[in-house]
């Protein structure tokens, strides 16, 4: 008997190494492929070429190109209309009516000045808000009564 | 006595956070003690146990009273787990006491290995939540919806932001409850529980012990719960904020204890209560995982069923009834909740989220998925475990991986990677396991060695989980406060993925989200997010935006779906600001308008 039980738990465990060393893709229906970057990211500077690069297309699209850069987008920037250029000889028609921008960092962009909801303040921003302490004597309290009552109804068996 | 203690400091002096949330944990989970198996009362596993049961408990208590009209406020919330408290009393009073002998000499180590496991688990975690702001999208949904339940003392309530706003939230209400009411108690802002998830991690590790440690040792369970403590994989869904995942991973041991018990034959009536409450638990505090759970403890009772058919039939039908009285509460919330989904989508929509071993054996750490794996084998296999029925509730829990991974076969629609999620527990058990059957010389060196090598992977891993689901930061925060300050009262805003639920609690104005459809639950949402599609991608964006009141556009540059396909540039609008994690658009016609 025993050794049947272990036989069939045997067959199990054959057929779950076969499943799992057999690739996903075998039995796809042909639909979609697997997962691959749920937990894989880029390194930290591919990722901010590749944020650049959107941010370029965003604005070449829009018919602005403008220059842009990792650090400039590290700090956050505010895409704003540039100064109009020198004027140049006998500039094409066509540059005279491109809109021209510029991307000015935000560093000086104050959250709280800002007007920003309490949320954000109150959530991830402000200073003020990490320091939420309460007395810690509440917490031994808590944990001791907590402790005490585990322990006397342990001891009351 | 902690309720009354709560209560009183909250009159006399002001109410405290920590204070509420340890009352909302802790005291059902002491009430409970009087009706647990004798193997539970003992130390030193009672320790544990009492947090454990306390936020399984918890969660069953409030959702079920909240579906029965009892307002989730402060007085609504202290009367509700006073009545458990009071449960428990007379509980203690009238039942009888199962006898067991005296406590083994070594159970003050023993937990005292168990604290230096969780700290070392905390430690770990600590990579991914211990400075702010955390990674993660999940997080600001459920900020918003513990701010709402609070606000408004129910948990069966309309999202005022999501989706332009009006419908249900659609979440599981089991770990909102708790933020709930420890909000209701605390009087404290949504925000203070950022970081709440940590709570239930620890819990898993302390979940786990007690589920190894109950059915094979405390050496068993202690090097479980080490090994648990430091696997990548739970950083990494930290890392996303998965909290009801996080949840349920409290609650499936238990579940998996009582079925290892009914294998033994060792479970009786106290045992099939405390299988039916991780039941219902599981059911309140996530969908998928209650899915998983569900599916672990069939296979397990079958195993049992087969091998003592007419105790596993008491045990099941003892575990049906206590189910049904522990259930009805929660079993109304979820049905409401489900009747407003709209159903879930078919299953080629998840199509995408099929399991790639490979990452997973990544996520594990090889070495870890090597070694759990041989001991597997060998604890199944192996002639020292032949008399152990409880050692099949592995093989449940493997079967359970595998048939939820690939249930796209049979055209089961879920989410087939969370089921890999899984992995750490039923390594962690098998190694723990193993571990109980060999000499202690043996067993410490290997297990530090396997610990520290999985820890040191973890900490190179868990940079990169941080890393790619930090949409939030400085820049990008500032980028919200730009939007919050050109934007008009009203004013809706569309985002991709990775911005979807944190905008709704960031900026608190409404949010229409297109999001992956391998994401999206409820069927409800598919027309909304086609419109939010139409918006950021369609011909005629700007046009549809106008109508909708959308103004802005907020996408990640780095949000990529499930197959790895970047999201993209909205084709609408015009960009106003830029970051590495956040472009907003503007998406009036009259672009010029709104410049200041």
């Amino acid at each position: 008997m025993t050794r049947g039980r272990n036989g069939v738990a045997a067959a199990v465990l054959v057929v779950t190494a076969a499943i799992m060393g057999a690739p996903a893709a075998q039995a796809d229906a042909g639909q979609g492929p697997p997962v691959s970057v749920y937990t894989d990211p880029a390194p930290r500077p591919v990722a901010e070429e590749k944020a650049v690069e959107v941010v370029r297309e965003a604005l070449r699209q829009s018919g602005t190109p403008a220059p842009v850069s990792s650090s400039l987008l590290r700090s956050g920037a505010v895409v704003r209309p540039s100064a109009p250029p020198p004027a140049r000889p006998k500039p094409t028609e066509a540059r005279r009516r491109a809109p021209r921008v510029q991307l000015v960092t935000a560093a000086s962009v104050s959250l709280t000045e800002r007007g920003l909801t309490p949320t954000i303040r109150a959530g991830v921003a402000s200073p003020r808000d990490q320091d939420v302490r309460e007395p810690i004597v509440v917490v031994l309290v808590a944990a001791a009564l907590a402790l005490a009552g585990a322990a006397g109804a342990i001891a009351r068996r | 006595m902690l309720i009354g203690v709560e209560a009183t400091w909250a009159w006399l002096v002001q109410p405290q956070r920590s204070l509420a949330a340890t009352t909302v944990v802790l005291a059902p989970g002491l009430a409970a003690l009087p009706f647990l198996p004798r193997e539970l009362r003992r130390l030193p596993f009672a320790v544990p146990a009492v947090p454990v049961v306390g936020v399984v408990l918890a969660q069953v208590v409030l959702v079920g009273a909240a579906a029965l009209a009892v307002p989730l406020d402060p007085l609504g919330v202290r009367l509700t787990l006073a009545g458990v408290a009071v449960a428990g009393l007379i509980g203690g009073i009238l039942l009888p006491t199962p006898a067991f002998g005296a406590p083994p000499e070594r159970w003050p180590s023993v937990l005292l290995g168990l604290a230096a496991v969780v700290g070392l688990g905390i430690a770990m975690q600590w990579r991914i939540l211990g400075s702010r702001p955390i990674p993660g999208e999940d997080w600001g949904e459920y900020l918003l919806y513990a701010q709402e339940i609070a606000r408004r003392h129910s948990l069966l309530i309309d999202n005022p932001f999501w989706m332009l706003g009006g419908d249900s939230f659609p979440l599981d209400p089991g770990a909102p409850s708790l933020y709930g009411a420890t909000l209701a108690l605390a009087d404290a802002p949504a925000a203070s529980l950022l970081q709440g998830i940590w709570v239930f991690a620890v819990l898993g590790i302390l979940s786990l012990f007690v589920f190894v440690g109950t059915l094979w040792g405390s050496r068993a369970g202690l090097v479980a719960a080490a090994v648990y403590a430091v696997v990548p994989m739970n950083l990494n869904v930290l890392s996303w904020h998965g909290l009801p995942t996080v949840d349920a991973f409290v609650i499936i041991p238990v579940a998996l204890l009582a079925t290892g018990m009914a294998l033994r034959g060792e479970a009786g009536r106290r045992w099939a209560a405390v299988l039916a409450v991780a039941l219902v638990g599981l059911a309140a505090a996530h969908r998928v995982g209650f899915l998983l759970g569900a599916v672990a403890v069939a296979f397990v009772l079958a195993v049992a069923l087969v091998r003592q058919p007419r105790p596993t039939v008491r045990f099941m039908a003892w575990t049906a009834v206590f189910g049904i009285v522990a259930g009805a509460g929660v079993a109304v919330d979820l049905v409401q909740r489900t009747l407003a989904l709209g159903g879930v989508q078919g299953y080629e929509a998840f199509l995408p989220t099929k399991v790639h071993w490979d990452l997973v054996a990544r996520d594990v750490t090889w070495p870890l998925t090597v070694a759990g794996l041989a001991a597997l084998a060998l604890v199944v296999l192996g002639p020292w475990f032949r008399r152990d029925a409880s050692r099949f509730v592995l093989l449940g829990l493997g079967a359970t991986i595998l048939a939820l991974s690939y249930a796209w076969l049979v055209h089961l629609p879920t989410s087939y990677n969370r089921a890999s999620y899984l992995a750490p527990m039923l390594l962690a058990a098998s190694l723990g396991l193993l571990a109980s059957r060999l000499p202690v010389r043996v067993v410490a060196p290997l297990a530090a060695l396997l610990v520290g090598v999985t820890a040191l992977e973890a900490r190179s891993l868990a940079t990169d989980y941080r890393r790619f689901y930090s949409h939030v930061d400085a820049a990008s925060l500032k980028g919200l406060g730009y939007v919050s300050q050109r934007a008009r009262p009203g004013d809706a805003v569309v985002t991709d993925q990775c911005w979807s639920f944190l905008s709704t609690w960031l900026l608190q104005r409404p949010v229409l989200a297109a999001l992956d459809p391998a994401l999206i639950l409820p069927k409800r949402e598919l027309e909304p997010v086609a419109k939010a599609r139409r918006i950021l991608y369609g011909r005629d964006g700007e046009r549809l935006a106008a109508t909708l009141g959308v103004r802005y556009a907020l996408v990640d540059p780095l949000c990529t779906y499930q197959t790895g396909r970047p999201f993209g540039p909205p084709a609408s609008g015009h960009l106003v600001y830029a970051s590495t994690r956040l472009l907003v658009f503007d998406l009036a016609t009259d672009g010029q308008t709104s410049s200041r």
